[in-house]
């Protein structure tokens, strides 16, 4: 899943640097142009739903994050 | 008679002592508290600097109440400010410093470090009972604020604005959308951006209140939604990404919407095909487009939505505000009234800027005699900027004439782009483009040495804010030159499509 929600962000931006725990806010990789994109990604290529409520700061602050709520989104 | 926007503090001040004039998520401050604190503060400038007068005065601070604090302690001390933006790379901040030569610096956490100037923590101000006022023989030509924003050469230019242009801008702002102390505006403009001017000064004026929105909920509109509804905003005046960003989500389809009265827009166009998703949602607000640049005072045309359009039809800039005009003036610098002539949008009033701090040559560039006027001295300001009437008499915006772009909202002079790009170690020759299709910036540049993309990238991120960086970058052999021997952009361009 990991490497899935990196492999999109890089798409998003393919020039930034970032690791798995990287706050991806605090360091301007993400804003909330690109946070709809890597939504709308998530949504489409992972075939999972994301209802507005985790769309939180809490749950895009990282990779691995981001990664832990798809992976519960998904039941896994 | 007014002559000094702290006389609108002192009367709002006087009527509403206890009214929260200013919040953000951690502090607010009422009338009474702002006026008291100004007062506090003119007195600790006087105390360190001794008797100074219409000198600059840095505000170093993150956004939020105490900018205001202390944007009003140096009003009230017969200075003018100038915010200095925390978030901006160290360069940055460096080169607008020095053009600023500020007598003091005020802060709240962390004292500016770099150029010899007097810090002032405005948590440590004392209130000394002096019996007279700084500000009361200052005049309303005196500068009250200096915005900087993107210069072509990559040194940001100053805009100095004198108090009666926002006085003119605040009485207009009365006149047309009737703010009063039940306004509850929601801020969305950073300060040193002069859309803020709006929800500042009218909210001084009218005895309003405004609420600072945390910056970070323009990402998370859940967060947005629950701020607006806890404070009961009902006026926004934000740039159209906020809007679009939001019409785009879909929250306003899943949620119940925050009940809003008002919902003006500035800085960049307002696409129809988002404003009619919030139209929907708001059949009985007011929507109104506003539209100006930093150097005439924040606006000088509008047009208030009082028609249908289609998705694709774009929304008129408007007419011209009371006590502003607009000239649009051909290439021969004639007046251009026939629909659908194009012409370059140029304004005459009081609300054009002071210029450009400490820059008379580009000050002389932009404010010139107006070509039509044979008879005596009279400035008009040339924006740049292109338009035509339409068949209702209404302006529209076309393009800019320049460099210049528009770029979620901020105004970006590509120059910028290109002085920072050449001067990384390796790059030999650079030049930043808009992808107006695709809404992003590319950089093209040429290199002897192993530099990367990346590489570039992280020397950009160093160098301009983040709303400058490129979302393309593209190495090339060697630069395309036209017939006179400069970059040949139409080329590049070209190149950009694929």
């Amino acid at each position: 899943m990991k490497e899935e929600i990196t492999a999109f962000i890089q798409e998003i931006n393919e020039y930034e640097d970032f690791e798995d725990d990287t706050d991806l806010f605090e360091n301007g990789i993400l804003d909330s142009l690109t946070l709809v994109l890597l939504i709308n990604n998530i949504e489409e290529r992972l075939g999972v739903f994301i209802p507005e409520e985790v769309v939180t700061l809490e749950n895009f602050a990282t990779v691995n994050k981001i990664a832990g709520m798809v992976s519960s989104l998904k039941g896994e | 008679m007014i002559t000094n926007v702290f006389q609108y503090l002192e009367a709002s001040a006087d009527r509403y002592p206890d009214k929260i004039a200013f919040a953000d998520s951690e502090k607010s401050v009422s009338f009474g508290e702002l006026r008291e604190k100004a007062y506090a503060i003119a007195d600790s400038i006087y105390e360190k600097c001794g008797e100074i007068k219409n000198e600059p005065v840095g505000v170093y601070m993150y956004k939020g109440v105490d900018c205001l604090i202390a944007f009003m302690g140096i009003v009230c001390s017969g200075n003018f400010y100038s915010p200095i933006d925390r978030h901006s790379p160290k360069a940055r901040i460096d080169r607008i410093v020095d053009t600023l030569s500020p007598k003091a610096i005020l802060y709240n956490d962390e004292p500016f470090e770099g150029k010899e100037s007097i810090c002032i923590d405005i948590n440590k101000t004392e209130r000394f009972e002096r019996g007279y006022r700084y500000y009361n023989d200052n005049i309303d030509t005196d500068p009250l604020y200096v915005l900087f924003t993107s210069g072509s050469t990559g040194q940001p230019k100053g805009v100095t604005i004198s108090h009666r242009g926002v006085i003119d801008y605040a009485e207009w702002l009365y006149d047309t959308f009737a703010f009063d102390e039940t306004t509850v505006f929601g801020n969305q403009a950073p300060f040193y951006f002069d859309n803020s001017i709006l929800d500042i000064y009218s909210t001084l004026r009218n005895a309003s209140t405004t609420y600072i929105i945390p910056e970070r909920s323009f990402t998370f509109h859940k967060d947005l939604f629950a701020f607006l509804k806890d404070n009961k905003i009902n006026t926004i005046f934000w740039v159209p990404s906020a809007l679009v960003s939001v019409a785009n989500s879909g929250i306003l389809d899943r949620e119940e919407v925050p009940k809003l009265d008002k919902i003006l827009f500035c800085g960049e166009v307002m696409p129809n095909k988002q404003l009619n998703v919030w139209r929907r949602h708001y059949k009985d607000a007011l929507f109104a487009n506003l539209y100006g640049p930093t150097e005439i005072t924040d606006v000088c045309t509008y047009f208030i939505v009082d028609r249908e359009f289609a998705d694709d039809e774009p929304l008129p800039i408007g007419f011209a505000c009371k006590n502003t005009d607009i000239i649009v003036l051909n290439d021969k610098d004639e007046k251009v009234t026939a629909p659908k002539e194009k012409g370059e949008l140029c304004v005459r009033g009081t609300c054009l800027s002071m210029g450009y701090f400490k820059d008379y040559e580009k000050t002389d560039k932009a404010f010139v005699q107006n070509p039509l006027n044979k008879f005596y001295h009279e400035m008009i300001y040339r924006t740049g900027d292109i338009v035509e009437y339409n068949e209702h008499g209404e302006l529209m915006y076309l393009s800019r004439k320049d460099f210049q772009i528009k770029h979620q909202g901020h105004r970006i002079e590509l120059g910028e782009i290109d002085t920072a790009g050449g001067s990384i170690e390796g790059v030999n020759t650079c030049c930043a483009l808009y992808d107006d299709v695709n809404k992003h910036i590319v950089f093209f540049y040429v290199s002897d040495t192993d530099i990367t993309d990346k590489g570039i990238y992280r020397e950009l991120k160093n160098r301009v804010p983040g709303y400058m960086l490129p979302s393309k970058i593209n190495r090339l052999e060697n630069m395309p030159l036209n017939i006179n021997g400069k970059i040949d952009r139409v080329y590049l361009k070209e190149l950009m499509k694929g």
